[in-house]
Protein backbone atom coordinates (compact mmCIF):
# COMPACT_ATOMS: atom_id res chain seq x y z
CA UNK A 1 0.00 0.00 0.00
CA UNK A 2 1.10 3.33 -0.53
CA UNK A 3 3.94 2.36 -2.54
CA UNK A 4 4.70 5.21 -4.01
CA UNK A 5 5.22 7.46 -0.32
CA UNK A 6 8.40 5.74 -0.29
CA UNK A 7 11.66 7.22 -1.42
CA UNK A 8 11.97 5.48 -4.82
CA UNK A 9 14.51 7.58 -6.66
CA UNK A 10 13.58 6.30 -10.14
CA UNK A 11 10.08 8.25 -9.49
CA UNK A 12 11.64 10.79 -8.16
CA UNK A 13 14.01 11.53 -10.62
CA UNK A 14 10.90 12.53 -11.97
CA UNK A 15 11.28 15.28 -14.92
CA UNK A 16 13.09 18.01 -13.30
CA UNK A 17 16.45 16.53 -12.77
CA UNK A 18 18.46 18.29 -14.87
CA UNK A 19 20.85 15.88 -15.97
CA UNK A 20 23.67 16.65 -18.80
CA UNK A 21 22.42 16.74 -22.19
CA UNK A 22 23.40 14.51 -24.46
CA UNK A 23 26.59 15.50 -26.24
CA UNK A 24 26.21 18.36 -29.06
CA UNK A 25 22.35 18.81 -27.92
CA UNK A 26 20.76 21.35 -25.78
CA UNK A 27 17.85 21.40 -23.44
CA UNK A 28 15.43 23.59 -23.78
CA UNK A 29 12.56 24.72 -20.78
CA UNK A 30 10.10 25.95 -22.69
CA UNK A 31 8.00 27.07 -20.32
CA UNK A 32 6.13 27.49 -17.26
CA UNK A 33 6.76 31.18 -17.55
CA UNK A 34 7.08 31.17 -21.62
CA UNK A 35 3.48 32.53 -22.33
CA UNK A 36 3.98 30.51 -25.17
CA UNK A 37 3.22 27.33 -23.19
CA UNK A 38 0.67 27.98 -21.23
CA UNK A 39 0.43 27.03 -17.79
CA UNK A 40 3.18 23.94 -18.31
CA UNK A 41 6.37 23.56 -19.51
CA UNK A 42 7.72 21.07 -22.16
CA UNK A 43 11.46 20.49 -21.51
CA UNK A 44 12.58 20.11 -25.29
CA UNK A 45 16.15 18.39 -26.31
CA UNK A 46 17.13 20.05 -29.31
CA UNK A 47 19.89 19.38 -31.71
CA UNK A 48 20.37 22.77 -33.27
CA UNK A 49 17.11 23.19 -34.59
CA UNK A 50 15.33 19.78 -34.67
CA UNK A 51 13.37 18.47 -31.65
CA UNK A 52 14.45 15.02 -30.27
CA UNK A 53 12.70 14.82 -27.46
CA UNK A 54 9.91 16.72 -26.10
CA UNK A 55 8.56 15.98 -22.27
CA UNK A 56 5.69 17.44 -21.58
CA UNK A 57 5.64 18.64 -17.28
CA UNK A 58 2.28 19.04 -15.95
CA UNK A 59 0.50 19.46 -13.08
CA UNK A 60 1.49 23.61 -12.38
CA UNK A 61 -2.18 24.48 -12.00
CA UNK A 62 -3.51 20.83 -10.70
CA UNK A 63 -6.31 21.78 -7.90
CA UNK A 64 -7.50 18.26 -6.57
CA UNK A 65 -10.82 18.74 -8.12
CA UNK A 66 -11.99 15.02 -7.89
CA UNK A 67 -10.96 15.03 -4.44
CA UNK A 68 -12.87 17.95 -3.77
CA UNK A 69 -16.00 16.23 -5.01
CA UNK A 70 -15.50 13.76 -2.38
CA UNK A 71 -16.26 16.92 0.16
CA UNK A 72 -18.95 18.86 -1.24
CA UNK A 73 -22.93 17.70 -2.35
CA UNK A 74 -23.95 17.65 -5.92
CA UNK A 75 -24.65 20.80 -6.18
CA UNK A 76 -21.93 22.67 -4.65
CA UNK A 77 -19.70 21.00 -7.18
CA UNK A 78 -21.27 22.50 -9.87
CA UNK A 79 -19.11 26.01 -9.78
CA UNK A 80 -16.15 24.61 -8.44
CA UNK A 81 -16.02 21.63 -11.30
CA UNK A 82 -16.27 24.71 -14.70
CA UNK A 83 -13.50 26.71 -12.96
CA UNK A 84 -11.00 25.35 -15.35
CA UNK A 85 -12.24 25.56 -18.24
CA UNK A 86 -12.83 29.62 -18.82
CA UNK A 87 -13.27 28.59 -22.41
CA UNK A 88 -15.72 25.74 -22.16
CA UNK A 89 -17.43 26.06 -18.86
CA UNK A 90 -20.86 24.77 -19.83
CA UNK A 91 -19.67 21.77 -21.73
CA UNK A 92 -17.15 21.07 -18.71
CA UNK A 93 -20.53 20.57 -16.78
CA UNK A 94 -22.99 18.94 -19.28
CA UNK A 95 -21.91 15.36 -18.63
CA UNK A 96 -21.88 16.03 -14.89
CA UNK A 97 -25.34 17.12 -14.98
CA UNK A 98 -26.14 14.21 -17.34
CA UNK A 99 -24.56 11.94 -14.73
CA UNK A 100 -26.41 13.00 -11.85
CA UNK A 101 -29.29 13.31 -13.78
CA UNK A 102 -28.64 9.28 -14.03
CA UNK A 103 -27.89 8.94 -10.59
CA UNK A 104 -31.36 10.85 -9.66
CA UNK A 105 -33.08 8.76 -11.64
CA UNK A 106 -34.80 11.82 -13.80
CA UNK A 107 -32.76 11.65 -16.99
CA UNK A 108 -36.83 11.43 -18.94
CA UNK A 109 -37.73 14.11 -16.63
CA UNK A 110 -36.15 16.97 -17.78
CA UNK A 111 -37.91 19.86 -19.61
CA UNK A 112 -37.99 20.02 -23.74
CA UNK A 113 -37.20 23.66 -23.22
CA UNK A 114 -34.64 22.66 -21.13
CA UNK A 115 -32.98 20.51 -22.97
CA UNK A 116 -32.84 23.18 -25.80
CA UNK A 117 -31.26 25.97 -24.08
CA UNK A 118 -28.76 23.66 -22.91
CA UNK A 119 -28.08 22.97 -26.76
CA UNK A 120 -27.66 26.21 -27.18
CA UNK A 121 -25.44 27.43 -24.34
CA UNK A 122 -23.09 24.55 -25.03
CA UNK A 123 -22.93 25.59 -28.79
CA UNK A 124 -22.20 29.36 -27.82
CA UNK A 125 -19.61 27.87 -25.50
CA UNK A 126 -18.40 25.64 -28.44
CA UNK A 127 -18.17 28.86 -30.50
CA UNK A 128 -17.02 31.37 -27.96
CA UNK A 129 -13.98 27.95 -27.52
CA UNK A 130 -12.92 27.98 -31.36
CA UNK A 131 -12.68 31.77 -31.57
CA UNK A 132 -10.51 31.91 -28.55
CA UNK A 133 -8.28 28.82 -29.82
CA UNK A 134 -8.70 30.49 -33.14
CA UNK A 135 -6.97 33.74 -31.28
CA UNK A 136 -4.49 32.05 -29.05
CA UNK A 137 -3.02 29.78 -31.88
CA UNK A 138 -2.24 32.91 -34.05
CA UNK A 139 -0.42 34.76 -31.60
CA UNK A 140 1.87 32.14 -31.36
CA UNK A 141 2.57 31.93 -34.57
CA UNK A 142 2.85 35.77 -34.64
CA UNK A 143 0.37 37.16 -36.55
CA UNK A 144 -1.85 39.78 -34.56
CA UNK A 145 -4.82 39.58 -36.91
CA UNK A 146 -6.32 36.81 -35.86
CA UNK A 147 -5.94 37.63 -31.79
CA UNK A 148 -7.85 40.84 -32.29
CA UNK A 149 -10.97 39.30 -34.35
CA UNK A 150 -11.15 35.97 -32.43
CA UNK A 151 -11.36 37.92 -28.96
CA UNK A 152 -13.59 40.40 -30.28
CA UNK A 153 -15.76 38.23 -32.14
CA UNK A 154 -15.91 35.77 -29.20
CA UNK A 155 -16.75 39.10 -26.70
CA UNK A 156 -20.63 39.43 -28.56
CA UNK A 157 -21.16 35.42 -28.06
CA UNK A 158 -19.93 36.11 -24.52
CA UNK A 159 -21.89 39.14 -24.09
CA UNK A 160 -25.28 36.84 -25.48
CA UNK A 161 -24.53 34.26 -23.05
CA UNK A 162 -23.96 36.41 -19.92
CA UNK A 163 -27.36 37.56 -20.85
CA UNK A 164 -28.71 34.53 -19.29
CA UNK A 165 -26.86 33.46 -16.92
CA UNK A 166 -25.05 36.42 -15.61
CA UNK A 167 -21.87 35.83 -15.91
CA UNK A 168 -19.31 36.50 -18.19
CA UNK A 169 -16.86 33.21 -18.01
CA UNK A 170 -18.24 30.24 -15.64
CA UNK A 171 -21.62 30.63 -16.06
CA UNK A 172 -22.95 27.66 -13.39
CA UNK A 173 -26.09 27.65 -15.77
CA UNK A 174 -26.83 23.63 -15.88
CA UNK A 175 -28.05 22.31 -12.63
CA UNK A 176 -29.79 18.96 -12.28
CA UNK A 177 -33.02 18.60 -13.67
CA UNK A 178 -32.67 21.68 -16.29
CA UNK A 179 -30.92 25.07 -16.02
CA UNK A 180 -30.98 27.57 -13.33
CA UNK A 181 -33.27 30.57 -14.93
CA UNK A 182 -35.15 31.03 -17.92
CA UNK A 183 -33.70 32.84 -20.79
CA UNK A 184 -34.73 36.69 -20.11
CA UNK A 185 -37.04 38.64 -22.70
CA UNK A 186 -35.29 39.15 -25.94
CA UNK A 187 -32.81 36.47 -25.60
CA UNK A 188 -33.89 34.92 -28.97
CA UNK A 189 -33.71 38.35 -31.15
CA UNK A 190 -30.08 39.17 -29.78
CA UNK A 191 -29.14 35.53 -30.04
CA UNK A 192 -30.30 35.49 -34.10
CA UNK A 193 -28.80 39.03 -34.81
CA UNK A 194 -25.62 37.59 -33.19
CA UNK A 195 -25.51 34.43 -35.65
CA UNK A 196 -26.19 36.54 -38.25
CA UNK A 197 -23.22 38.96 -37.51
CA UNK A 198 -20.53 35.84 -36.94
CA UNK A 199 -22.03 34.22 -40.29
CA UNK A 200 -21.09 37.39 -42.47
CA UNK A 201 -17.58 37.43 -40.59
CA UNK A 202 -16.61 33.82 -42.26
CA UNK A 203 -15.77 34.65 -45.11
CA UNK A 204 -13.30 37.16 -43.56
CA UNK A 205 -11.59 33.82 -41.75
CA UNK A 206 -11.90 31.80 -44.49
CA UNK A 207 -10.29 34.01 -46.60
CA UNK A 208 -6.91 34.58 -43.57
CA UNK A 209 -6.48 30.52 -43.52
CA UNK A 210 -6.83 29.69 -47.46
CA UNK A 211 -5.28 32.89 -48.83
CA UNK A 212 -2.82 34.29 -46.43
CA UNK A 213 0.36 32.11 -47.58
CA UNK A 214 2.11 32.56 -44.01
CA UNK A 215 -0.73 31.05 -42.12
CA UNK A 216 -0.87 28.11 -45.12
CA UNK A 217 3.07 27.83 -44.44
CA UNK A 218 3.08 27.80 -40.91
CA UNK A 219 0.08 25.61 -40.53
CA UNK A 220 0.42 23.14 -43.22
CA UNK A 221 2.27 19.57 -42.14
CA UNK A 222 3.23 20.69 -38.98
CA UNK A 223 2.24 18.45 -36.26
CA UNK A 224 1.06 15.78 -38.32
CA UNK A 225 -0.85 12.90 -36.41
CA UNK A 226 -2.10 9.52 -38.36
CA UNK A 227 -5.94 8.43 -37.87
CA UNK A 228 -4.12 5.01 -36.41
CA UNK A 229 -2.31 7.09 -33.64
CA UNK A 230 -5.30 9.37 -33.29
CA UNK A 231 -7.48 6.21 -31.92
CA UNK A 232 -4.73 4.50 -30.50
CA UNK A 233 -3.50 7.31 -27.88
CA UNK A 234 -7.32 7.58 -27.29
CA UNK A 235 -7.49 11.24 -28.23
CA UNK A 236 -10.42 13.33 -28.53
CA UNK A 237 -12.69 16.10 -30.45
CA UNK A 238 -11.49 17.92 -33.22
CA UNK A 239 -7.57 16.69 -32.63
CA UNK A 240 -9.51 13.42 -33.43
CA UNK A 241 -11.99 14.42 -36.31
CA UNK A 242 -8.65 16.48 -38.08
CA UNK A 243 -7.39 12.86 -38.69
CA UNK A 244 -9.87 11.75 -39.93
CA UNK A 245 -12.20 9.81 -37.46
CA UNK A 246 -15.30 10.47 -37.72
CA UNK A 247 -16.28 10.59 -33.93
CA UNK A 248 -18.52 12.68 -31.56
CA UNK A 249 -20.60 12.23 -28.95
CA UNK A 250 -23.35 14.32 -30.13
CA UNK A 251 -24.23 11.89 -33.22
CA UNK A 252 -22.67 8.74 -31.75
CA UNK A 253 -25.05 8.62 -28.43
CA UNK A 254 -27.25 11.75 -28.71
CA UNK A 255 -27.84 13.37 -25.51
CA UNK A 256 -30.56 16.09 -24.76
CA UNK A 257 -32.14 16.31 -27.69
CA UNK A 258 -28.98 16.62 -30.30
CA UNK A 259 -30.93 13.63 -32.40
CA UNK A 260 -33.20 16.26 -33.31
CA UNK A 261 -31.40 18.52 -34.79
CA UNK A 262 -29.32 18.11 -38.42
CA UNK A 263 -25.65 18.85 -38.86
CA UNK A 264 -22.76 17.28 -39.80
CA UNK A 265 -19.06 16.25 -38.43
CA UNK A 266 -16.52 17.96 -40.31
CA UNK A 267 -13.66 16.27 -40.59
CA UNK A 268 -10.21 16.13 -42.85
CA UNK A 269 -7.68 13.72 -43.41
CA UNK A 270 -4.13 15.39 -43.11
CA UNK A 271 -4.12 15.24 -39.58
CA UNK A 272 -1.81 18.43 -39.47
CA UNK A 273 -2.11 21.93 -37.69
CA UNK A 274 -3.59 23.12 -40.79
CA UNK A 275 -6.61 20.42 -40.70
CA UNK A 276 -7.48 20.78 -37.06
CA UNK A 277 -7.47 24.89 -37.58
CA UNK A 278 -10.03 23.90 -40.46
CA UNK A 279 -11.82 21.52 -37.92
CA UNK A 280 -12.82 24.58 -35.41
CA UNK A 281 -13.73 26.60 -38.28
CA UNK A 282 -15.83 24.31 -40.25
CA UNK A 283 -17.61 23.84 -36.23
CA UNK A 284 -18.18 27.18 -36.18
CA UNK A 285 -20.77 27.40 -39.06
CA UNK A 286 -22.09 23.87 -37.79
CA UNK A 287 -22.56 25.53 -34.18
CA UNK A 288 -24.68 28.53 -35.61
CA UNK A 289 -26.71 26.18 -37.36
CA UNK A 290 -27.28 24.11 -34.32
CA UNK A 291 -28.17 27.37 -32.65
CA UNK A 292 -30.48 28.61 -35.68
CA UNK A 293 -32.31 25.26 -35.19
CA UNK A 294 -32.43 24.82 -31.75
CA UNK A 295 -34.03 28.27 -30.97
CA UNK A 296 -37.09 27.54 -33.21
CA UNK A 297 -37.53 24.81 -31.35
CA UNK A 298 -37.91 26.20 -28.20
CA UNK A 299 -41.30 26.70 -26.72
CA UNK A 300 -42.84 27.96 -23.63
CA UNK A 301 -42.69 25.84 -20.54
CA UNK A 302 -40.96 25.08 -17.42
CA UNK A 303 -36.87 25.05 -17.33
CA UNK A 304 -36.61 22.91 -14.59
CA UNK A 305 -37.80 20.02 -12.04
CA UNK A 306 -38.06 21.47 -9.08
CA UNK A 307 -35.85 19.49 -6.27
CA UNK A 308 -36.73 20.14 -2.78
CA UNK A 309 -34.14 19.65 -0.03
CA UNK A 310 -30.86 17.85 0.12
CA UNK A 311 -30.79 15.48 -2.91
CA UNK A 312 -28.79 12.05 -2.48
CA UNK A 313 -27.72 9.66 -5.61
CA UNK A 314 -29.29 6.28 -5.58
CA UNK A 315 -26.41 3.94 -4.51
CA UNK A 316 -25.02 3.05 -7.94
CA UNK A 317 -22.53 4.43 -10.30
CA UNK A 318 -23.38 6.54 -13.80
CA UNK A 319 -21.30 7.25 -16.39
CA UNK A 320 -21.75 10.27 -19.04
CA UNK A 321 -19.47 11.67 -21.48
CA UNK A 322 -20.84 14.98 -24.03
CA UNK A 323 -18.63 16.63 -26.86
CA UNK A 324 -17.20 19.49 -25.34
CA UNK A 325 -15.63 21.91 -27.18
CA UNK A 326 -11.93 20.34 -26.59
CA UNK A 327 -13.20 17.03 -27.17
CA UNK A 328 -15.22 14.35 -25.52
CA UNK A 329 -15.99 15.04 -21.55
CA UNK A 330 -16.68 12.26 -19.30
CA UNK A 331 -17.66 12.25 -15.38
CA UNK A 332 -17.78 8.77 -13.70
CA UNK A 333 -19.62 9.18 -11.23
CA UNK A 334 -20.06 6.89 -7.76
CA UNK A 335 -22.46 7.00 -5.60
CA UNK A 336 -23.12 5.46 -1.88
CA UNK A 337 -26.49 7.23 -1.35
CA UNK A 338 -24.63 9.99 0.33
CA UNK A 339 -25.68 14.21 -0.08
CA UNK A 340 -22.19 13.29 -1.62
CA UNK A 341 -20.22 11.47 -4.40
CA UNK A 342 -18.14 8.70 -3.23
CA UNK A 343 -16.13 9.13 -6.34
CA UNK A 344 -15.83 10.90 -9.29
CA UNK A 345 -13.50 10.65 -11.90
CA UNK A 346 -13.07 13.30 -14.84
CA UNK A 347 -11.93 13.11 -18.05
CA UNK A 348 -11.65 16.17 -20.02
CA UNK A 349 -10.31 16.12 -24.15
CA UNK A 350 -8.03 18.20 -23.20
CA UNK A 351 -6.20 15.42 -20.60
CA UNK A 352 -6.28 13.17 -23.62
CA UNK A 353 -4.88 15.65 -26.16
CA UNK A 354 -1.99 15.84 -23.83
CA UNK A 355 -0.96 12.35 -24.89
CA UNK A 356 -0.10 13.06 -28.37
CA UNK A 357 2.21 16.57 -27.32
CA UNK A 358 5.23 14.30 -27.40
CA UNK A 359 4.87 12.40 -30.44
CA UNK A 360 3.72 15.38 -32.22
CA UNK A 361 6.63 17.25 -31.34
CA UNK A 362 9.70 14.92 -31.68
CA UNK A 363 10.75 15.55 -35.23
CA UNK A 364 10.00 19.58 -35.40
CA UNK A 365 11.65 22.79 -35.69
CA UNK A 366 11.81 24.78 -32.32
CA UNK A 367 10.04 27.03 -34.20
CA UNK A 368 7.16 24.83 -34.63
CA UNK A 369 6.72 24.31 -31.09
CA UNK A 370 3.76 26.63 -30.32
CA UNK A 371 1.87 25.81 -32.94
CA UNK A 372 2.49 22.08 -32.91
CA UNK A 373 1.42 22.42 -29.12
CA UNK A 374 -1.26 24.60 -29.37
CA UNK A 375 -3.04 23.38 -32.34
CA UNK A 376 -3.57 20.40 -30.16
CA UNK A 377 -6.92 21.71 -28.65
CA UNK A 378 -4.60 21.09 -25.42
CA UNK A 379 -5.71 23.38 -22.30
CA UNK A 380 -3.54 23.47 -19.31
CA UNK A 381 -5.62 24.05 -16.38
CA UNK A 382 -8.66 22.19 -17.70
CA UNK A 383 -6.41 19.10 -18.21
CA UNK A 384 -4.69 19.29 -14.97
CA UNK A 385 -8.02 19.44 -13.20
CA UNK B 1 -25.05 -2.28 -31.27
CA UNK B 2 -27.88 -2.98 -29.39
CA UNK B 3 -27.13 -4.12 -26.19
CA UNK B 4 -28.69 -7.69 -25.69
CA UNK B 5 -26.88 -8.63 -29.29
CA UNK B 6 -23.63 -7.11 -27.60
CA UNK B 7 -23.91 -9.01 -24.21
CA UNK B 8 -24.56 -12.22 -26.98
CA UNK B 9 -21.91 -11.40 -28.95
CA UNK B 10 -19.77 -11.10 -25.44
CA UNK B 11 -21.10 -14.25 -23.71
CA UNK B 12 -20.00 -16.61 -26.87
CA UNK B 13 -16.24 -14.79 -27.19
CA UNK B 14 -15.89 -14.25 -23.40
CA UNK B 15 -18.00 -16.70 -21.56
CA UNK B 16 -16.14 -16.21 -18.23
CA UNK B 17 -16.42 -12.99 -17.43
CA UNK B 18 -20.38 -12.44 -16.15
CA UNK B 19 -21.20 -9.77 -18.73
CA UNK B 20 -24.48 -7.79 -17.68
CA UNK B 21 -26.33 -4.50 -18.24
CA UNK B 22 -25.94 -1.98 -15.99
CA UNK B 23 -28.18 1.07 -17.76
CA UNK B 24 -28.78 1.48 -21.49
CA UNK B 25 -25.44 1.16 -23.36
CA UNK B 26 -23.04 0.63 -20.44
CA UNK B 27 -22.27 -2.98 -20.14
CA UNK B 28 -19.99 -4.66 -17.02
CA UNK B 29 -17.56 -7.45 -17.50
CA UNK B 30 -15.52 -8.88 -14.37
CA UNK B 31 -13.10 -10.85 -15.83
CA UNK B 32 -10.87 -12.63 -13.01
CA UNK B 33 -6.93 -11.13 -12.32
CA UNK B 34 -4.91 -13.60 -14.91
CA UNK B 35 -7.59 -12.60 -17.88
CA UNK B 36 -7.57 -9.05 -17.26
CA UNK B 37 -5.35 -8.72 -20.38
CA UNK B 38 -6.87 -11.49 -22.86
CA UNK B 39 -10.30 -9.61 -21.72
CA UNK B 40 -8.68 -6.62 -23.30
CA UNK B 41 -7.27 -8.12 -26.34
CA UNK B 42 -10.41 -9.57 -27.41
CA UNK B 43 -12.08 -6.33 -26.73
CA UNK B 44 -9.51 -4.86 -29.22
CA UNK B 45 -10.05 -7.15 -31.87
CA UNK B 46 -14.23 -7.08 -31.56
CA UNK B 47 -13.06 -3.18 -32.27
CA UNK B 48 -13.67 -1.46 -28.72
CA UNK B 49 -10.35 0.53 -29.64
CA UNK B 50 -11.00 4.08 -27.66
CA UNK B 51 -9.82 3.65 -24.17
CA UNK B 52 -11.38 6.11 -22.47
CA UNK B 53 -10.91 6.26 -18.75
CA UNK B 54 -9.28 4.41 -16.02
CA UNK B 55 -10.96 4.79 -13.46
CA UNK B 56 -10.13 2.89 -9.52
CA UNK B 57 -11.59 3.85 -6.93
CA UNK B 58 -10.96 2.82 -2.92
CA UNK B 59 -13.22 0.85 -0.47
CA UNK B 60 -11.27 0.86 3.04
CA UNK B 61 -14.01 -0.84 4.26
CA UNK B 62 -13.81 -3.73 2.55
CA UNK B 63 -10.58 -3.37 1.98
CA UNK B 64 -10.35 -3.57 -1.81
CA UNK B 65 -9.81 -1.25 -4.63
CA UNK B 66 -12.29 -1.73 -7.47
CA UNK B 67 -10.23 -0.79 -10.99
CA UNK B 68 -12.43 0.03 -13.77
CA UNK B 69 -11.59 0.24 -17.43
CA UNK B 70 -13.88 2.30 -19.22
CA UNK B 71 -13.97 1.63 -22.93
CA UNK B 72 -15.91 2.77 -26.22
CA UNK B 73 -15.37 3.15 -29.98
CA UNK B 74 -15.04 4.92 -32.70
CA UNK B 75 -16.31 1.94 -35.29
CA UNK B 76 -19.63 3.15 -36.57
CA UNK B 77 -21.57 0.17 -35.40
CA UNK B 78 -20.36 0.57 -32.03
CA UNK B 79 -19.96 3.95 -31.38
CA UNK B 80 -22.89 4.23 -29.00
CA UNK B 81 -21.48 0.71 -26.86
CA UNK B 82 -19.47 1.53 -23.45
CA UNK B 83 -17.82 -1.89 -21.76
CA UNK B 84 -16.29 -1.00 -18.54
CA UNK B 85 -14.06 -3.60 -17.43
CA UNK B 86 -14.08 -4.03 -13.47
CA UNK B 87 -11.80 -6.11 -11.23
CA UNK B 88 -11.63 -6.04 -7.62
CA UNK B 89 -8.57 -6.07 -5.58
CA UNK B 90 -7.21 -6.29 -2.30
CA UNK B 91 -5.89 -3.28 -0.82
CA UNK B 92 -2.93 -4.57 0.15
CA UNK B 93 -1.87 -5.33 -3.15
CA UNK B 94 -2.84 -3.80 -5.82
CA UNK B 95 -0.94 -4.92 -8.63
CA UNK B 96 -2.28 -5.55 -12.37
CA UNK B 97 -0.84 -5.64 -15.66
CA UNK B 98 -0.75 -2.95 -17.63
CA UNK B 99 -2.50 -3.04 -20.64
CA UNK B 100 -0.56 -0.31 -22.78
CA UNK B 101 -0.45 -2.77 -25.07
CA UNK B 102 -3.05 -2.79 -25.88
CA UNK B 103 -4.01 0.56 -25.87
CA UNK B 104 -1.17 3.22 -25.82
CA UNK B 105 -3.61 5.67 -24.07
CA UNK B 106 -3.32 3.56 -21.19
CA UNK B 107 0.32 4.90 -20.67
CA UNK B 108 -1.14 8.25 -19.22
CA UNK B 109 -4.35 7.23 -17.87
CA UNK B 110 -2.44 4.15 -15.39
CA UNK B 111 -0.06 6.72 -14.73
CA UNK B 112 -2.63 9.06 -12.84
CA UNK B 113 -4.61 6.57 -10.77
CA UNK B 114 -0.68 5.35 -9.67
CA UNK B 115 0.49 8.60 -8.65
CA UNK B 116 -3.19 9.14 -6.74
CA UNK B 117 -4.21 5.95 -5.39
CA UNK B 118 -0.98 4.12 -5.43
CA UNK B 119 -2.27 1.70 -7.26
CA UNK B 120 0.86 -0.13 -9.28
CA UNK B 121 1.02 -1.40 -13.14
CA UNK B 122 3.42 -3.97 -13.75
CA UNK B 123 4.95 -3.25 -17.30
CA UNK B 124 4.05 0.41 -17.50
CA UNK B 125 7.91 2.28 -17.90
CA UNK B 126 6.13 5.93 -16.67
CA UNK B 127 4.88 4.97 -13.16
CA UNK B 128 6.11 8.56 -11.63
CA UNK B 129 4.31 11.80 -10.52
CA UNK B 130 2.28 13.87 -13.22
CA UNK B 131 0.27 16.16 -11.47
CA UNK B 132 1.37 16.02 -8.13
CA UNK B 133 4.98 17.44 -6.84
CA UNK B 134 7.85 16.46 -6.71
CA UNK B 135 8.41 16.63 -3.14
CA UNK B 136 5.06 15.35 -1.81
CA UNK B 137 5.60 12.75 0.60
CA UNK B 138 1.89 12.05 2.08
CA UNK B 139 0.06 9.42 0.59
CA UNK B 140 -1.66 9.25 -2.57
CA UNK B 141 -4.58 11.67 -2.21
CA UNK B 142 -7.43 10.19 -3.56
CA UNK B 143 -7.75 7.29 -1.17
CA UNK B 144 -10.20 7.53 1.26
CA UNK B 145 -7.16 8.10 4.26
CA UNK B 146 -6.22 11.61 3.46
CA UNK B 147 -8.70 13.79 4.96
CA UNK B 148 -8.94 16.96 3.15
CA UNK B 149 -10.41 18.31 5.99
CA UNK B 150 -7.39 17.62 8.33
CA UNK B 151 -5.18 19.29 5.53
CA UNK B 152 -7.37 22.38 5.67
CA UNK B 153 -7.30 22.91 9.49
CA UNK B 154 -3.93 22.14 9.12
CA UNK B 155 -3.54 25.17 6.54
CA UNK B 156 -5.30 27.45 8.97
CA UNK B 157 -4.04 26.81 11.84
CA UNK B 158 -0.47 28.00 10.49
CA UNK B 159 -1.83 30.70 9.11
CA UNK B 160 -3.67 31.84 12.13
CA UNK B 161 -0.06 31.43 13.83
CA UNK B 162 1.55 34.00 11.79
CA UNK B 163 -1.54 36.18 11.94
CA UNK B 164 -0.79 35.82 15.75
CA UNK B 165 3.15 36.69 15.37
CA UNK B 166 2.30 39.65 13.19
CA UNK B 167 0.10 40.97 15.46
CA UNK B 168 2.74 39.87 18.73
CA UNK B 169 5.24 41.92 16.91
CA UNK B 170 3.17 44.96 15.83
CA UNK B 171 2.23 45.60 19.23
CA UNK B 172 6.23 45.91 20.42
Amino acid sequence: MSANTESNPEMLAGVFQQEEAPEGRLKVSFGPQHPGSGHMRIILTVNGDIVEDAVPDVGYVHRGVEKMCEYKNYIQNIPHIERPAIHDSSGTIFPYILAVERLLDMTEKVPERAQYIRVIMAELNRMINHFYFFGILGIFMGHTTPITWGMGDRDYLIDVAASATGARVTFSYFVPGGVRTDLPYGFEDKLLKTCDYLESRIPAYKAYLEENPFARMRLTGVGVIKRSDAVALGLAGPTLRGSGVKSDVRKDEPYSLYDTLEFNIPTREEGDAMARMMVHFEEVKESLSIVRQAAKKLRPGPVKVPLRGQIRGKVGEAYARTEGARGMNSYYIISDGQIHPYRVRVNTGDSRNLAAMRPVLIGGKVADVPVAHWSLDYWPVASDR
Amino acid sequence: MKDEELLGLIQTKLPDTTPSIVYSHRLKLKPYLEKLHDTCSTLLSMGFDHLQTICVTDYPQTGEFEFNYIIGSVQDSLKENIIMVVLRLPRARPIVPTVKDVWPAAVQLEREEFEMLGVRFEGNPELKFLYLPEDWNEIPPLLKDYKLKRWVDEERDRHDLVIERVEHEREH
